[in-house]
């Protein structure tokens, strides 16, 4: 515990709240706003400003957030001696890449509380929703939450790999796009087995777009955990497996 | 070959530069020496121009430097201020090749700037890979490939090992062997001792001291020191002198000629036996802490 | 000297991953552009001019391209000055008469071509794909090209902008945030009026040029604000130059 404990102490000053907090807080605007200007209005309330504010957040965005993130986590480490103190301490690199990647997944669930508040706000002061948020997006947060982790272990072991900021995004934004294509090719199985596809898989859930059915199922729900639990391992694993072969330079 | 009058800097209210008047003779070594923070690299960016100064003039080679000359007297000019600059992604050769570019040298130029650094040997590595002594090297060869008049070089031996900093030194007395003026920085004072001609010293942005190395040791008086088989009894009688005991001697600081002949006539006086009397060895090092009251040097 | 310059940023580029970034933004636009084939439809419609699918596939173009370019342009700024700030880059140019305005100008002017190339090969291989595709239908070349000079306008615009901000800021993370923050303002483009689109510049300009419209009777044509978009290379230019002057005073 520890060590996360020291991750976190290494974020400080590092703006990654400006991530955690305009990110989502962008995707809600944007959402509300394309619904004051284009005139449609929230039809099925709730469900309708989720649908606008999270789907396209969940095909993009959301990863690259994920990806700037991990970027930012790995920054301090490339920079002077920071790797050898890193890897001098008498701790294994699986617990290394665990660190990082425990770090991403607090960051990545608060992006989705920021979210979820940031729809409630909007959903209540601007629009004037009835009752409160359905309680199956709260559901569904916490799917979203979990999707996150493989994105969050593999932009982790590329941000690891690569000395650039920026290069490991422009992979994430590929990565993104591709999973993109699949869904809308509707090639489904690989786009569930790609950590960036299965993100937007966790997000339409519910919202009955592309391949969602519309309502939450135990199915689609356990299916997305079980995936994004097994490729987050294999993924650590992997990642803490190449940082045992490779020099420190 | 540099000359300022009354130069200043000041940001908001915090003045880093004040009064300076440079005088930096062409040819020579000039040591250019303060603790750090004491506006050193101030002043070197001043002369580059990269700074603009709050007040005061700056001559280089007989012209004013200023914003409209700067690009001219830039091309006689190499510098090295702060980090040696480099292109971490690309080789030795490869950087080289950026500023032979850039200022539009021949070939010949940068060949003859890294056989000066010994560098000839290391120019396919990646500079990623160079020792914080090789990039050192790399920076000044960079600088020396426009075959300056003036060369300003800002700490070049920080961070490098005694080997290194004696390869820096060796480098600085040939450069001046060959006629460019060189200004170099530190704030270690035992780095440019020796090569140094001219020493010029600053201490919290203002010139505490500027001339040659014999003028610097003649502004302070070295201590007096009294051998005698009566150290105690000695040191009590001179009490007034502020003396006090360095071991089997008497030590007397700051004593001129008239002093020292008077300390000596009282223990005679009082029946001391006087078996010596002579000044210390005293090193520039003793001459710096009186200069910054002790900060630093 | 700013032709000598412009040859040394060619020569930085090396080993900076600099051209399969671009490459990345070429394949990734072209990728999702092949969307519009796979779509249900599209097979049957290669020889019906009614159902115009060079507009399908030109809409979908615009659509990839307003996807990708934001982050992967902020991408390609932020590496290529990142150099600068890491490297004491800055200084070194200085003290050799280049001042860091025009080191900013010199790295657009290079990099600048490889946006340029890059956009301009992604409009070819689209097309390319069409007709590989079968389309049949006589290809809308005025309306093609209008597009790509569209998109060649507001990539090289933001590009200049990326350029900008990491150079002001040695922090990446402000300039990758800023790409990532327009990629949202890009897509709201799309869904709101012309007019309100006008006023996200320069994300809002990919909206703008989109050349067609899909409505429920089918794919249309539009007519995009060409002008509004030769503005904004205007006042995007003349912006440039200003800043760029700006860096000239500032001091190191």
């Amino acid at each position: 515990m520890g060590s996360v404990r020291a991750e976190f102490l290494k974020l400080r000053r590092s703006m990654s709240w400006v991530v955690v907090v305009l990110l989502p807080l962008t995707a809600v605007v944007a959402g509300a706003v394309n619904t004051v200007v284009a005139g449609e209005p929230l039809e099925d309330h709730w469900h309708t400003l989720w649908l606008r504010a999270v789907v396209f957040y969940g095909l993009f965005p959301l990863v690259l957030g994920v990806a700037v993130l991990a970027s930012l986590v790995w920054r301090v480490e490339h920079r002077g001696g920071n790797w050898n103190a890193l890897m001098g301490r008498q701790v294994s690199s699986l617990h290394v890449v665990v660190g990082k990647t425990a770090v991403l997944a607090a960051l990545a669930a608060a992006m989705q509380a920021v979210l979820v508040v940031g729809i409630v706000v909007v959903g209540k002061l601007v629009f004037a929703l009835p009752g409160t948020l359905p309680p199956e997006y709260f559901l569904v947060s916490a799917v979203i939450v979990l999707a996150c982790l493989p994105v969050a272990a593999f932009q982790s072991g590329l941000s690891m790999l690569m000395r650039s900021f920026a290069a490991p995004i422009a992979v994430a934004l590929l990565a993104s796009a591709a999973g993109m294509l699949l869904w809308m090719t509707r090639i489904e199985a690989l786009a569930l087995l790609l950590p960036h596809g299965l993100v937007g898989r966790a997000t339409q859930m519910g919202t009955g777009m592309l391949a969602d059915s519309g309502t939450v199922t135990a199915g689609a729900v356990t299916s997305v955990v079980v995936i994004a639990l097994g490729l987050t391992a294999v993924v650590t694993l992997g990642t803490a497996a190449v940082l045992d072969r490779r020099d420190i330079r | 070959m540099i000359t300022t009058h009354d130069l200043g800097k000041t940001y908001g209210d915090r003045t880093v530069v004040a009064n300076l008047d440079l005088r930096v003779p062409e040819g020579c070594v000039y040591g250019f020496l303060g603790p750090n923070g004491s506006g050193k690299t101030t002043t070197m960016k001043m002369l580059l121009s990269l700074v603009r100064p709050t007040t005061g003039e700056i001559r280089i080679m007989g012209r004013p430097m200023e914003r409209s000359t700067r690009r001219e007297l830039l091309g006689h000019i190499g510098a090295l201020i702060e980090t040696p600059p480099s292109y971490e992604h690309l080789t030795g050769r490869e950087n080289m090749r950026l500023v032979k570019r850039l200022l539009d040298l021949d070939e010949g130029r940068t060949t003859r700037a890294v056989r000066t650094v010994r560098l000839q040997d290391h120019l396919d590595k990646r500079v990623r890979d160079y020792s914080l002594g090789m990039r050192q090297r790399l920076g000044i060869a960079m600088a020396l490939a426009r075959e300056p008049r003036l060369l300003i070089l800002d700490e070049p031996t920080n961070g490098l090992d005694p080997a290194g900093i004696e390869e820096i030194r060796r480098l600085l007395a040939q450069l001046a062997g060959d006629g460019t003026t060189v200004m170099v920085s530190s704030h270690l004072l035992g780095e440019i001792d020796r090569t140094a001609t001219v020493l010029g010293i600053l201490g919290e942005g203002r010139m505490l001291f500027q001339g040659t190395r014999d003028q610097l040791l003649a502004r302070s008086t070295p201590d007096v020191l009294i051998d005698t088989p009566e150290p105690e009894r000695a040191t009590a009688l001179t009490a007034r002198w502020s003396a006090y005991r360095d071991g089997p001697a008497v030590r007397l600081p700051g004593l001129d000629r008239t002093g020292t002949a008077r300390v000596v006539a009282h223990l005679v006086h009082e029946r001391v036996d006087v078996h010596g009397v002579r000044r210390d060895a005293q090193s520039l090092e003793d001459v710096f802490m009186d200069l910054t009251g002790g900060r630093g040097l | 000297m700013i032709g000598r310059a412009v040859a040394n940023e060619f020569a930085k580029m090396r080993r900076l991953r600099v051209v399969p970034v671009a490459a990345a933004m070429t394949v990734g636009v072209v990728a999702l552009s092949c969307y519009a084939l796979a779509a249900p439809g599209f097979p049957e419609s290669v020889d019906d001019p009614a159902e115009r699918p060079w507009q399908w596939l030109l809409g979908s173009m615009a659509l990839a391209v307003l996807l990708v370019s934001p982050v992967l342009l902020a991408v390609l700024a932020s590496r290529q000055v990142d150099i600068e700030h890491r490297g004491g880059g800055w200084l070194l140019s200085q003290t050799s008469g280049l001042t860091p305005g025009a080191l900013c100008r010199a790295k657009f002017a290079a990099s600048g071509a490889v946006v340029v190339a890059a956009t301009l090969a992604q409009s070819g291989l689209v097309a390319a794909i069409g007709g590989l595709a079968g389309i049949t239908v006589t290809f809308p070349v005025g309306q093609w090209l209008g597009y790509t000079a569209s998109a060649v306008v507001v990539n090289l615009v933001l590009f200049a902008l990326h350029l900008w901000l990491a150079a002001r800021t040695a922090n990446q993370l402000v300039g990758l945030g800023a790409g990532v923050l327009g990629v949202f303002a890009a897509v709201s483009g799309t869904g709101m009026s012309t007019g309100v689109a006008h006023f996200l510049p320069p994300w809002g300009y990919y909206a703008l040029s989109v050349p067609v419209d899909v409505r429920e009777a089918g794919v249309v044509s539009l007519d995009p604000p060409y002008l509004s978009v030769a503005a904004l290379g205007v006042a995007g230019g003349a912006l440039f130059l200003f800043a760029t002057r700006l860096f000239d005073r500032r001091e190191v």
